[in-house]
């Protein structure tokens, strides 16, 4: 049973069964619904593109205006977050819609640690860490609930997330907010915008590895397993329970980093910059990315950080319309996001460009 | 002018096609026994008869086509479906149950009809205000039977009605289909798997076979033929 | 002593609209197994449309009546449109998306039309309170506790003894049975929505007085909902009345004599009710078993 459900999973570069004689004509609005498999793209290949972007944005911030790096960074922020919300539903098969909780522990523990004089960059393990144990505590309850109710749950925790923090002053300063030193050390000469971006930068690869290596390795498998057949994977010896809080946890932490670092670029945060909104536009970014997707999230977080910015200029109110349209939008006609377009409409190009293929499938 | 007039009918579940090309016909008051292993297609078919799962062919009620038409109509049409593991609702009282049944006539008229269920079924009388979940096994079939006689039908589909009832239960209970058959006149399709008491009570009968029919004839040839016997009678 | 029964007192009608707005869960729930994040945006919605109304000149009882039916319109055409696709695929994740794209695009709307700036709803009866035992009672909150009473007595009255409540009951029960008997399911959703999104109008406009209205008056109030729901039992009207009543008590008594918790915190001990309910009895007080399966 494991065997197949990984077979099922990593079929990431086998080739395709035979392409079935396609219905002559289909709308647009069906080859938008069509899932598809990951471009077969040779390793070379793949790791070419991935490296070239990661120069192009490292070279980014010497570049371009500070504001520019500040939209930049949010996207690899937001993306890092991304990438935790990605494992917990793409491959636990769980929602969270309340990780603006676990994003605000990560920038309060970077703010509080680093007030009292900690370099802010030493506070980011600390902020995954923090992130992971509260992650890890809200779980243990929680995780006995599934889906629906797991939905509700988490989305109390965003509502409270803002009065908590307001409750909390004596740590957190309440609605007067805390600042963050988030400059560079003195030997480093970069400015804070660029010193944050390139950090950023460095803990989006990071999390990428991570993320990369945790899908393929056993504990990966066994999220899967417990996604698509509980009852299985339980007799197979998985432990269910503490797999899922372990997964929740890990997830947790990267929207923990995620915070450390947001704290840092805004260099200071109050309780309204966690409210329920913040939720949303987390999965917001998951499902206009694509699920279970590294690209998938670097697109949804770009999103995010782009249109409600461009539609927040026509009225306020519009980015919070946007968002929800967009959402409607997508469940309904582009169920696997961004990625899937992309991978729809480069699929042609890969199919008769050989070198770009994996030798064995040339 | 058939009842029900099925002919090409192709149904499944999702990517998976169960039923392939089945063409049947009802006449009024007639009963027609649907036999066939597990597997074979019976429940698909009577659910593709009512409408319950897309189903593509043609389908018709008095020559007029309802391919793809809502159960709920069907039902209006004259159609009752008895389904397998008898679909009361448990929540519902007894009473509640029957009015249910009788969703498509004048409430008056359900009125008056829930007397003659309970003259024919004096624990269903007993139990009007308890609620269904309650009742044994065979009460639960006596239940389900009524609710589908509510609405006055001309045409009842009934699936595996004697599933989990103890053999005497069983035997009433085909007695009881009898009779109302001869009250109401109502054609019936039935599927079971108690073959010997089902071909005692219908007129004629039809073998289900990986999803096609594979034989039909009227249920003296049926009960007389040896592979059928063998297969289906236990003997 | 004095301070206890106000409590009490306060506790009671605040309790009412979470219980009205629990139950507008609870209906949305049994008809479509999903709970409308959009819920307390709808209940909202319908208290702008109230205050709109009534400035254009309508009496208030009339503009809170058209509040009712536009917002019973929309609950109706938004589980025809949106919610019964899915539904019919069994696709929960992406209902859950659904509801809460609605939620946030609903709410954003209505501060787009009206702004930010607080309106004023008047309450039904005038200002003024009664005492009550030592206590004193805002008409408003005697007109809420009424009103939640009398339309959740209503609402039991409907599903007993009417045949649209009796087939919707069936409805929730087997679907596939309902069907077959010739029950126009489909409708019954369709009324089931329809009915929350009224309740729900009748919520906001009520609480509206109390609360001043302004966009982000609901969210507290549904985290409330969500509390008193699920104490209820997901798939209980009664449980959702009587989930609310124990909640708003609760947020009271707990507000004022727990000092940490104070006003500020009061939501939190709404997501602790929650996960202790869900934890250690799923079904809530009423709820049926089927809930847990989901």
């Amino acid at each position: 049973m494991t065997t197949q459900l990984d077979e099922q999973t990593e079929r990431a570069d086998a080739p395709e069964p035979a392409a079935p004689a396609r219905a002559p004509r289909i709308t647009p609005v069906e080859w938008l619904r069509t899932p598809r498999p990951p471009l077969p793209l040779s390793k070379p290949v793949s790791l070419t593109l991935g490296a070239a972007g990661v120069v192009a944005l490292a070279i980014v911030p010497f570049v371009n205006p500070s504001w520019v790096n500040l939209h930049v960074a949010l996207v690899l922020i937001f993306a890092i977050v991304a990438m935790g919300l990605n494992l917990l539903v793409g491959m636990g098969g769980q929602v969270s819609l309340g990780h603006a909780a676990f994003f605000a522990v990560g920038a309060y523990t970077t703010a509080v640690v680093g007030a009292a004089g900690v370099p802010a960059v030493a506070t980011l393990p600390l902020a995954g860490a923090v992130a992971f144990a509260i992650g890890w505590l809200f779980g243990i309850p929680a995780l006995r609930l599934q889906g629906l109710q797991l939905g509700l749950v988490t989305l109390a925790l965003a509502l409270v997330t803002p009065p908590a923090i307001r409750q909390l002053d004596e740590i957190t300063r309440g609605s007067r907010g805390i600042g963050i030193d988030g400059d560079a050390p003195a030997w480093i000469p970069l400015d804070q915008d660029q010193w944050v971006t390139l950090l950023a930068l460095a803990a989006f690869v990071l999390a990428w590895i991570a993320t990369a290596r945790f899908a393929r390795g056993r504990l990966g498998r066994s999220f899967v397993a417990i996604r698509d057949a509980e009852l299985v994977a339980e007799t197979l010896g998985v432990a269910v329970q503490r797999t899922k809080v372990r997964l929740f946890a890990t997830s947790a932490a990267y929207a923990g980093v995620g915070g450390g670092l947001y704290a840092m670029l805004l260099e200071f945060i109050g309780p309204e910059n966690f409210g329920l909104t913040l939720s949303i536009s987390f999965i917001t970014m998951i499902v206009v990315g694509g699920i279970a997707t590294v690209p998938g999230a670097v697109l949804g977080a770009a999103f995010v950080q782009a249109v409600p910015a461009i539609a927040g200029e026509i009225d306020p109110a519009a980015a919070g319309f946007t968002y929800g349209v967009v959402l409607l939008l997508f469940v309904f006609f582009v169920p696997f996001g961004l990625i899937g377009v992309i991978r729809g409409a480069l699929r042609p190009l890969v199919d008769r460009v050989p070198w770009l293929r994996p030798r064995r499938l040339r | 002018m058939s009842l029900l007039d099925a002919r090409g009918l192709t149904a499944g579940y999702g990517q998976v096609t169960v039923l392939h090309d089945v063409s049947l016909r009802i006449e009024p008051g007639e009963i027609v026994v649907v036999l066939g292993s597990n597997g074979a297609g019976k429940t698909t078919l009577l659910r593709a008869l009512s409408g319950l799962i897309p189903a593509r062919g043609e389908l018709s009620v008095d020559d007029v086509s309802v391919i793809g038409t809502g159960t709920h109509r069907l039902a209006a049409l004259g159609m009752a479906h008895v389904p397998q593991g008898r679909g009361t609702f448990g929540d519902l009282t007894v009473e509640e149950n029957l009015l249910v049944g009788a969703a498509t006539r004048p409430r008056r008229e359900a009125r008056t009809d829930l007397d003659r269920w309970y003259a024919r079924f004096p624990r269903l009388g007993e139990r009007r205000h308890r609620p269904a979940a309650g009742l044994s096994g065979g009460e639960q079939q006596m239940l389900a039977m009524a609710r589908g006689f509510m609405s006055r039908p001309r045409l009842v589909l009934l699936d595996e009605p004697s599933l989990g009832l103890a053999p005497t239960i069983t035997t009433e209970l085909f007695g009881t289909l009898a009779e109302l058959h001869d009250e109401s006149g109502a054609a019936m399709l039935i599927v079971e798997q108690n073959a010997e008491l089902a071909l005692r009570i219908g007129e004629r009968a039809l073998l289900l076979e990986h999803g096609r029919i594979v034989q039909r004839g009227t249920t003296d040839e049926f009960r007389s033929s040896d592979d059928i016997r063998r297969a289906y009678l236990g003997v | 002593m004095d301070l206890l029964l106000q409590q009490l007192v306060d506790g009671v009608a605040a309790g009412a609209i979470y219980g009205a707005l629990a139950l507008a869960l609870v209906l949305v729930y049994r008809a479509s197994h999903t709970i409308n994040f959009a819920q307390g945006e709808m209940a909202l919605l319908g208290a702008y449309l109230s205050w709109q109304f009534f400035a254009f000149g309508l009496p208030l009882l009339a503009a809170l009546a058209v509040s009712v039916l536009a917002c019973a319109v929309l609950g109706m055409g938004i589980e025809r449109v949106l919610i019964r696709p899915l539904a019919k695929r069994n696709q929960h994740l992406p209902m859950i998306i659904t509801t809460l794209g609605l939620m946030i695009a609903l709410n954003a709307v209505i501060a787009w039309v009206w702004g930010h700036q607080t309106r004023e709803v008047p309450p039904v009866l005038g200002q003024g309170a009664v005492e009550v035992a030592g206590a004193a009672l805002s008409r408003q909150d005697l007109v809420i506790i009424a009103t939640v009473l009398g339309g959740a007595i209503a609402l039991a009255a409907f599903f007993r003894f009417t045949r649209t409540g009796l087939f919707m009951r069936a409805t929730v029960g087997d679907p596939e049975s309902a069907r077959l008997s010739g029950v126009r399911t489909g409708r019954m959703l369709s009324v089931g929505w329809g009915l929350a999104g009224g309740i729900g109008a009748i919520a906001g406009t009520l609480i509206a007085p109390e609360l001043f209205l302004q966009p982000g008056m609901m969210a507290p109030v549904l985290i409330y909902a969500f509390a008193a729901a699920t104490l209820g039992g997901l798939d209980s009207p009664l449980g959702a009345i009587v989930g609310g009543i124990i909640v708003g008590l609760a947020e009271n008594i707990a507000g004022t004599y727990v000092p940490w918790i104070g006003s500020e915190f009061k939501q939190g001990l709404a997501l602790a009710i929650i996960l202790v309910v869900l934890l250690l009895r799923p079904a809530g007080l009423f709820g049926s078993r089927k809930v847990v399966r989901v």
